[in-house]
C-alpha cells in the first residue's frame, strides 16, 4: 500500500505511535471498505450466534437437537428456512449453535496463544543474550513437531473436551506469535526513546510495560485477527477427524464434515455451513489485512 | 534553444486533508553545460520539480496539473514511460540524496554500474565492464576491478555516492540532476563529492541541476541559482548577482542564516515564523507573513517573477514596484 | 559455508533426541495403550502382546531400548500392522506422498507466483483484486470442502477424471489442485506483499531513473528481495506437502504417508507415532536448513556474516 501521502517529499515521515497515529489508523481503516465489511460481518454473525438460544426459541421455533426422524432431510422451505438434516434437525438452528462453538473456539484458542506467545516472546526479546537464545531454540525445536499428530494425541489421550480443544490449539498457535513479539521487542529496544527511558534510570519492568508493550499493540492486534481464522480452520480439520465437539453439539467444522459426506444428495447441508464459515474467515482476513495496512505493520507472518 | 526549458509547471498532491499545491507556475531554463542550483527549504517544491522531470513523481497522490519540461525539443512530461525511458539514464541522469538506500543491495556494483549501458547502448558485457572500470577510476574509487565484484553494503556512504555518480555519468548524459547529493554525507566527504562533480562536469561538459537546501553548497558550484519558497520561484539570477545584488527579501534572509557568514558570539539568525501551509495557501506573496519588508499590498496582490535587472528575476512586489533596496 | 552447514547438521541431533524423548514420555504417560481398545482380546492375549513388544518392562528400560533402536535407524515394528515395520511403511508410502506433494508444490508455485506478481505490479486494479480474491477463497475454504467440490464438478458432472484412485497420470490432477490451493493462496499473498515492500524502496527509483523498463525492474531489481518471504515460507510448506496430507489422501483414496501418521495417533501405535514425529521433524529441519542456505545466497548482506 502507498503510505499516506506526504505533503513534503523532502522530509522522511516520522511514524511514532501517538494519539494522531491511532486517529490516522482509524481513519485509514474507515476508508477501507473491505475491512469495514469484514468488521460488520464478524460483528453481526457473532451477535446472531450469541443470541442463538433466544432466536431458536422465539424466531426459528426449533432447537438444535430436536430430532424429527419421520421428517428426515428436507430442502429449505417455509418451516425450516435452511432445511433439515437426515435426523430431521433444523439446519439454521444447528448453524447458529455451531457458530457459537466455532467462534468461541476461535476466540478462546487465539486468546490462549496470545497470552503464551506475548509473554514468551516479550520475555525472550527483552532478556536478550543467553536466555533469548535458549528460549528461541526451544521454539525452533517445537516448530519441528508435527502439530496435527500432537493435537490428535492430546485429544485422543485426554478425551474430547472443549476446554482441552482450546488449550491444544492455543498451544499449537503461540509459536509464531512469540516470534513476532520477540522480533518487535528487539527492534523497539534499539530505538532512541527506549535509550532515553533507560538513561533516565527507569526500572526494567516499567520500561517493558509502559514503553515497549504499547508499541507492540499494532502487530499483536493484526496477528491476533489473522490467527482467529487459522484456529477456526484447525478446529474444522479436527472435526473432520472426528475429534471436534461431540454430538448433539456441533460446530461449523462438524456440520461441514457431515455435509460434505452427503453433498450429492443433500447439497444444502454442505452449502450453508461452508458459506457461513467461509464468510467469517473472509471477513476476519479482510479485517486483519485492513488493520495491517491501517496500523502500518510490515513483514510477513514468519 | 536551452537544453531544458521548464514552463509554468504546476504540481499538486491530492491527500486526505486536501490538495497540496506543491509546485506553482515554476519556469526555468538550463543551457548546455550550465550548472543551475535550486535552493529552498523542505517543502519548497524543489525536489518535486525534479522528480516530475524524471517521471519519478509518485502518481497518485502526485499530479502534474500543467506545464511542460522541454528537453532538447521534446516535452518530457507528455511522454509515456516507455518514451521517457529513451531519455532517462541516457541523456538525463539523476543522483539521489541517500546513497545508502539508492543502490540495490542484492546486486553487485558491476551489475548496477553497467546497467545503463546494457539498457541504452546495447553494449556487450566485456565492453561495458571496461567502461565501468574507467568510470570508477574517474570518480576516484581505488582498486576498482576488485570493487566491481563487491556489494553496496561493503562501501562507505561517500564511496556509494561516487558509485552513484559513476552510474549516472556512464552514458555521458547531457544533463545531470543531483537531488541533495551531499546532504546525507559527512562534512569532509561532502566537499570531496562536490569537487568530484565539478571535475566530472569539466571533463564531460554536461549541464547540472543541483538541488540543495544549502545556499553555501550551491554558491560554490553553480553558474546560476534559483530560490524557491512554498512551491514558487522567488528569485533567480547569476550566482554573483544573487549574492551581491539580491532582489528578494527571502534570499536575503537565507543568506543571513548561513552560520559561517555571521559574527562570532552573536545569536544565530533564523527566519521568524513558520514555513508556509501549502494546504491553505494565502493570497498574495507566500513569504509575506515572515517578511521584514512587508507592506499592506504584499498580502493582497498576486505576484509572479519578473525580470528586474538583466537576467535577474524576482517575485517581490516591492522590488518590482518600488525598486526596494535590500 | 560448509562449516555453517556442518554445524547445523550437528545441531539436528540433539533436537531430534529431545523430540524423541518428549514424544516417548508423552505417549506413555497418557492413559490407554495400543491393545487396550481391542475389546475382544482377552486379558491374557493382551498381556502376551505387551510382553511380545516389551511393553511390560519398566518404562525407563523401554525408553533406553527404543533409543538404542532409534540410534541404529530402526524405528521398530508397527502394532497396528504387525507384519510390517515402521521403516517399511514409511519407505512404501513416502514416495506416493512425495509425488503428490511435489505436484501440489508446482501448482502452488506457478499459480501463487503469477498471481502475486500480477497483483503487486498492477496494484489496486482488476489484476490485483481478482487474483487476491481467489487467494482469499483458497485460504478460507477447508481442504475437505475443496476436495469434494472439485470431485463433484470435474469428476461427477464433467466426467473429466476419476473421483478417487491413484493409478493414471490424470488421477494426480484433482488431488494436486486440492492440496496446492491453500499453498498457492498463501504464496500469492506473500509474493504480493514482498514485492510491494521492495517496489517502494529507493533503489527501485534509481532503476527507474536509469531508464529500466517494467520487466527489468521486476525481474532484475525487485524479484530477489520480494521473494524472501516466499522462500522462508517454502521451508515448512515443502515439509508439510511432501510428508502427506491426511485429508487429501482420505478423500481421494491415495495410499500416502499422511493417513498412516494420523491413524497411528488414533491407534496409539507407539513406534509408528515415534517414526512419524521423527521423520517429519527431520524433514522440517532439513528443509529449514535448505531455506536458510537459499536465503543467504539471495541476500548478499547475510553472505558476509
Amino acid at each position: 500500500m502507498m503510505p499516506a501521502p506526504a505533503p513534503q517529499l523532502d522530509e522522511p515521515m516520522d511514524a511514532q505511535p501517538s494519539a494522531s497515529f491511532w486517529q490516522d489508523a482509524w481513519h485509514r481503516l474507515w476508508q477501507n471498505k473491505l475491512a469495514l465489511f469484514g468488521l460488520f460481518v464478524v460483528a453481526s454473525l457473532s451477535l446472531v450466534c450469541f443470541l442463538a438460544p433466544l432466536l431458536c426459541a422465539h424466531v426459528i421455533g426449533f432447537s438444535y437437537q430436536e430430532q424429527n426422524l419421520a421428517l428426515g432431510p428436507v430442502s429449505p422451505n417455509r418451516t425450516h428456512w435452511l432445511g433439515t438434516d437426515p435426523l430431521g434437525r433444523d439446519v439454521l438452528a444447528r448453524l447458529l449453535y455451531g457458530g457459537r462453538i466455532s467462534l468461541m473456539v476461535g476466540l478462546c484458542a487465539t486468546a490462549v496463544s496470545l497470552v503464551i506467545g506475548v509473554i514468551y516472546g516479550a520475555v525472550s526479546g527483552f532478556a536478550g543474550g543467553k536466555t533469548d537464545m535458549v528460549l528461541m531454540r526451544m521454539v525452533d525445536i517445537l516448530y519441528a513437531l508435527p502439530f496435527t499428530i500432537f493435537v490428535i494425541l492430546l485429544t485422543v489421550f485426554f478425551g474430547q473436551n472443549i476446554i482441552l480443544l482450546f488449550v491444544a490449539i492455543g498451544a499449537v498457535e503461540w509459536l509464531t506469535m512469540a516470534r513476532i513479539v520477540r522480533g518487535q521487542v528487539m527492534a523497539i529496544k534499539q530505538r532512541e526513546f527506549i535509550e532515553a527511558a533507560r538513561a533516565l534510570g527507569l526500572r526494567r519492568r516499567r520500561i517493558l510495560f509502559r514503553h515497549i508493550l504499547p508499541n507492540l499493540l499494532g502487530p499483536i492486534i493484526v496477528f491476533a485477527t489473522l490467527t482467529v481464522p487459522e484456529v477456526m480452520l484447525l478446529e474444522a480439520f479436527l472435526s473432520f477427524l472426528g475429534l471436534g465437539v461431540q454430538a448433539p453439539h456441533s460446530s461449523w467444522g462438524v456440520l461441514i464434515k457431515e455435509g460434505a459426506e452427503v453433498m450429492e444428495e443433500y447439497p444444502w447441508l454442505l452449502t450453508y455451513p461452508a458459506v457461513a464459515m467461509a464468510l467469517t474467515l473472509f471477513s476476519l482476513n479482510f479485517l486483519g489485512d485492513g488493520l495491517r495496512d491501517a496500523l502500518d505493520v510490515h513483514g510477513s507472518k514468519d | 534553444m536551452p537544453l531544458l526549458s521548464v514552463n509554468q509547471l504546476r504540481i499538486s498532491f491530492h491527500t486526505r486533508a486536501g490538495v497540496v499545491r506543491a509546485v506553482q507556475d515554476v519556469s526555468f531554463q538550463i543551457e548546455r553545460g550550465e550548472a543551475l542550483g535550486i535552493v529552498g527549504e523542505s517543502g519548497s517544491g524543489k525536489s518535486v520539480t525534479c522528480y516530475s522531470i524524471m517521471g519519478l513523481l509518485p502518481q497518485p497522490p502526485g499530479r502534474i496539473e500543467g506545464g511542460q519540461a522541454v528537453f532538447d525539443g521534446v516535452d518530457l512530461l507528455a511522454l509515456s514511460h516507455r518514451g521517457l525511458n529513451k531519455y532517462r539514464g541516457l541523456r538525463v541522469s539523476m543522483i539521489f540524496q541517500d546513497p545508502m538506500t539508492s543502490l540495490n543491495p542484492y546486486l553487485r556494483i558491476e551489475e548496477q554500474l553497467i546497467e545503463p549501458l546494457l539498457i541504452h547502448e546495447k553494449m556487450d558485457r566485456p565492453a561495458a565492464r571496461r567502461r565501468a572500470l574507467e568510470m570508477l577510476v574517474a570518480v576516484g574509487v581505488t582498486d576498482s576491478s576488485h570493487r566491481l565484484r563487491m556489494y553496496p553494503h561493503q562501501f562507505s556512504g561517500g564511496m556509494r555516492q561516487r558509485v552513484m555518480i559513476a552510474m549516472a555519468l556512464i552514458t555521458k548524459p547531457d544533463l545531470l540532476i543531483a537531488d541533495e547529493p551531499t546532504t546525507a554525507l559527512d562534512v569532509t566527504v561532502q566537499a570531496q563529492i562536490l569537487d568530484l562533480m565539478k571535475k566530472m562536469r569539466e571533463e564531460l561538459g554536461m549541464a547540472i541541476l543541483l538541488i540543495s537546501h544549502d545556499l553555501g553548497v550551491v554558491s560554490g558550484f553553480c553558474d546560476r541559482v534559483m530560490v524557491m519558497y512554498a512551491g514558487r520561484v522567488m528569485e533567480s539570477a547569476r550566482t554573483a548577482d544573487l549574492f551581491y545584488d539580491t532582489k528578494h527579501p527571502y534570499t536575503r534572509a537565507l543568506q543571513k542564516s548561513i552560520p559561517a557568514l555571521q559574527v562570532k558570539g552573536q545569536e544565530l539568525y533564523t527566519i521568524a515564523g513558520a514555513p508556509p501551509d501549502l494546504l491553505h495557501p494565502l493570497a498574495g506573496c507566500p513569504f509575506a507573513p515572515r517578511c521584514g519588508y512587508v507592506v499592506d499590498y504584499c498580502a493582497r496582490e498576486e505576484v509572479a517573477p519578473l525580470e528586474v535587472a538583466p537576467a535577474h528575476g524576482s517575485a517581490c512586489l516591492r522590488v518590482q514596484k518600488e525598486k526596494l533596496p535590500l | 559455508m560448509i562449516r555453517f552447514v556442518a554445524r547445523r547438521f550437528l545441531e539436528t541431533i540433539p533436537v531430534l533426541f529431545i523430540l524423541a524423548t518428549v514424544t516417548f514420555f508423552m505417549m506413555r504417560l497418557a492413559p490407554g495403550g495400543p491393545f487396550a481398545s481391542e475389546k475382544q482380546a482377552s486379558k491374557e492375549v493382551r498381556a502376551r502382546m505387551d510382553a511380545h513388544y516389551g511393553l511390560d518392562k519398566p518404562l525407563f528400560q523401554q525408553y533406553l531400548l527404543q533409543m538404542r533402536h532409534l540410534l541404529q535407524g530402526d524405528l521398530g515394528p508397527s502394532f497396528k500392522y504387525p507384519s510390517r515395520t515402521v521403516n517399511e511403511i514409511i519407505a512404501q508410502a513416502f514416495p506416493v506422498s512425495a509425488e503428490l506433494g511435489l505436484e501440489a508444490l508446482i501448482v502452488a508455485l506457478v499459480l501463487g507466483l503469477m498471481a502475486g506478481m500480477a497483483a503487486a505490479l498492477k496494484q489496486n486494479t482488476f489484476w490485483d483484486h481478482f487474483p487476491m480474491s481467489l487467494a482469499m477463497i483458497g485460504l478460507c475454504v477447508p481442504t475437505f470442502v475443496m476436495g469434494p467440490l472439485l470431485i463433484s464438478v470435474f469428476a461427477l458432472h464433467l466426467d473429466w477424471c476419476n473421483a478417487a484412485g491413484w493409478f493414471l497420470p490424470r488421477d494426480r490432477v484433482l488431488p494436486a489442485l486440492t492440496l496446492g490451493a491453500f499453498y498457492a493462496a498463501y504464496i500469492a499473498r506473500l509474493a504480493r506483499g514482498g514485492l510491494l515492500e521492495v517496489l517502494r524502496q529507493d533503489f527501485i527509483r534509481t532503476a527507474r531513473a536509469k531508464g529500466a523498463g517494467a520487466a527489468r525492474i521486476l525481474f532484475r531489481h525487485a524479484l530477489r528481495g520480494g521473494m524472501l518471504p516466499v522462500v522462508s515460507f517454502l521451508g515448512p510448506a515443502i515439509a508439510g506437502l511432501l510428508t502427506g496430507s491426511f485429508v487429501v489422501e482420505t478423500i481421494f483414496g491415495i495410499p500416502g504417508l499422511g493417513r498412516y501418521f494420523v491413524t497411528a495417533a488414533f491407534n496409539r501405535d507407539y513406534c509408528m507415532i515415534m517414526g512419524s514425529v521423527l521423520f517429519y521433524a527431520a524433514f522440517v529441519i532439513v528443509m529449514n536448513l535448505v531455506v536458510d542456505i537459499v536465503l543467504v545466497w539471495l541476500n548478499p548482506k547475510l553472505r558476509f556474516e
